[in-house]
């Protein structure tokens, strides 16, 4: 483990837990949300940004996490550690069960059809009132806990959210400088000529995009067991307009670029003195502005700004 | 279940069926200019129907004008988007993955405009043949505005494959679909294919959500429906092919109208969604030929 690479996360971590302490309900809240998205949008960067796979069930899947864990904690008391783990089994399920028949698929026809998967998830969240209370939803969910220590604090959740997420950035940047990660970018870059080589495709794209739905279910479980309610109108198109601008404007592929993006867009909307209607609006028009002006996203011009500076070496000491 | 209750049902699977023919010869034929999955052509079906109903509800002006000014607006927005929004992408040889996050920003920016535009409202229109929003005939219950439908649908179909077939620009864009890059060399301006193909695209779309609205109200959330549906309808025909878009949506139609009645009218968006998965799993080349690769 370069010694590095584990400072940046050290630092990060820090960073997040003197601002929770120290600043109040408000950031320590913001924070927390924040990091919930981080985890999701991660698994975005991951199939859409790092393995080029056109996911766009996400918030279908970050939905399983927290109806899972909502319905298994409230109605069976089932302990919400156990509640999360099931939600990270159905979600893995059945993310494998889309993602293996349509791999062959090329990406505008893969999108679209976890886009399906999405609307049909979405349609049983509004109406299947035994199983998940219909538009009302569930409530009453307990709070997160590890034998007696209960999460049931601001300060807290936030604490535990930001080390989950810190900690699976640190474990996407470790997946990216391994084999997997070498084979994801292959895939990205020329799916034929990865093939050539020796590259599973088909076995790596499901991969991908099971991976990506085991980050959501996870974001959706501890959103379940934070905001202690769940309901479907949570769960739209909008969510998932939010999480694509995040890793566009992040930086697509780079994982701490989801984190940045999180943040900005967690945060943005509590400030700007919109109503929370416009929100998908301003999602929406950022991600088309910079798609077309700033590819790459804020870590990536930041980078680039570094290195034509010549001040690389910060760059190195970071990552 | 007895004859007349599923004539009835028949005959909305038939007209929901030529709607999303429409919205899927739409999505073909952008398909067909840039091999581009138009992401934002269900918002230029549930546009042509909202901006139709609030203009005439709200504004008070007679149909016609309402029709021909929101099919006016649509095309601008299709070729505003082309212009605008994906000529650069192009320019730059984007991944597809560009063009499909461009569009689903360009879409939410459109329905959420309609949305505080239209204070959230779900709008309908009254029929175009009679003020009832039934009549009868033979003894058959069946919805006024069916006739209007299956005939615009008729016509539009007939129109564009005169249009591909007999007129100069038609056979251009049918060289720009089947080899790109010799009708580049022959001296098709390719550019330009691409944005009649989005200004005809959305044309067909703000008709076809005219059409619709009579019979099922839209609002601001149908755009999502109307993609998936007439992507279900292109993708049975074959992408690209019009008459297999035809054939396609009345498939999707009947999917719709009868699961609806028939099985449960909460879930039946499901039977849709899931029919499209497995329709992509089986079959992705659709059953007919497709123009495109």
């Amino acid at each position: 483990m370069q010694l590095g690479k584990f400072r940046a996360f050290l630092i990060v971590y820090v960073i997040a837990a003197i601002v929770s302490a120290n600043m109040g309900i408000w950031w320590q809240s913001m924070l927390t949300f924040a990091g919930i998205t981080a985890i999701a949008s991660l698994g975005m960067d991951l199939a859409i940004g790092y393995a080029g796979q056109i996911t766009l069930a996400q918030p279908a899947f970050v939905a399983i996490g927290a109806y899972s864990s909502a319905i298994l904690t409230t109605r069976y008391d089932v302990h919400p550690l156990l509640g999360v783990v099931v939600g990270l089994v159905i979600a893995g399920l059945l993310s494998y069960l889309l993602a293996f028949p349509l791999v062959k698929l090329r990406g505008f026809y893969f999108g679209l059809a976890t886009l399906g998967f999405a609307e049909i998830v979405s349609v049983i969240n509004h109406n299947a009132i035994p199983l998940t209370g219909g538009t009302q939803g569930i409530t009453m969910i307990p709070y997160l806990s590890i034998g007696p220590f209960v999460f049931d604090s601001a300060l807290k959740q936030s604490l535990l959210v930001w080390l989950v997420s810190v900690f699976l950035v640190f474990l996407c940047l470790r997946l990216g400088n391994s084999r997997v990660g070498r084979a994801y970018r292959a895939i990205r870059g020329d799916e034929i000529a990865a093939s050539v080589r020796g590259v599973d495709i088909r076995a790596y794209r499901v991969q991908a995009v099971v991976i990506c739905g085991l980050f959501g279910s996870l974001a959706g479980s501890l959103q379940a067991h934070i905001v202690t309610t769940v309901c479907p109108e949570s769960f739209g198109l909008a969510l998932l307009i939010k999480y694509l601008a995040i890793i566009i404007v992040g930086g697509l592929g780079t994982f701490w670029g989801a984190t940045i993006g999180a943040v900005i867009f967690t945060i943005l909307p509590e400030i700007l003195p919109v109503p929370l209607d416009f929100n998908p609006l301003i999602f929406a028009v950022m991600l088309g502005i910079m798609l077309l002006y700033m590819p790459n996203g804020i870590y990536g011009a930041v980078s680039t700004m570094l290195r034509r500076f010549r001040l690389t070496y910060i760059i190195k000491w970071k990552s | 279940m007895d004859i007349i209750q599923i004539i009835q049902v028949l005959v909305l699977a038939v007209s929901l069926g030529c709607i999303y023919a429409l919205a899927g010869i739409g999505l073909s034929l952008v398909v067909n200019a840039t091999r581009i999955v138009n992401f934002v052509h269900g918002e230029f079906v549930m546009i042509g129907g909202v901006m139709t109903s609030a203009l005439y509800w709200w504004a008070k002006w007679p149909l016609w004008v309402a029709a021909l000014l929101t099919i006016s607006v649509v095309v601008i927005l299709g070729v505003g988007t082309e212009r605008l929004l994906i000529r650069p992408l192009w320019k730059r040889q984007a991944a597809p993955l560009s063009f499909v996050m461009m569009l689903m920003a360009v879409g939410t920016f459109l329905d959420n405009t309609v949305m505080l535009c239209t204070d959230r409202a779900t709008l309908s229109l009254p029929s175009f043949f009679s003020k009832s929003v039934s009549s009868v005939f033979m003894g058959v219950s069946i919805a006024s505005q069916a006739p209007w439908i299956i005939a615009g649908t008729i016509a539009i179909a007939l129109g564009l494959s005169i249009f591909f077939d007999r007129t100069l620009i038609g056979k251009c864009m049918k060289a720009c679909a089947v080899n790109r890059d010799a009708a580049i060399l022959i001296g098709i301006s390719v550019d330009r294919m691409t944005t009649i193909s989005f200004g005809l695209a959305a044309m067909v779309g703000a008709i076809a959500g005219i059409l619709i609205t009579p019979l099922t109200a839209v609002s601001f959330t149908s755009s999502a429906g109307f993609l998936i549906k007439g992507f279900c309808a292109t993708v049975i025909g074959g992408m690209g092919n019009i008459k297999g878009a035809l054939v396609g949506g009345l498939v999707i139609g009947i999917l719709d109208a009868f699961g609806g009645c028939y099985v449960s009218s909460v879930y039946k968006d499901i039977f849709v969604n899931g029919f499209l998965i497995l329709i992509l799993v089986t079959k992705p080349a659709g059953f007919f030929r497709s123009v495109v690769g």
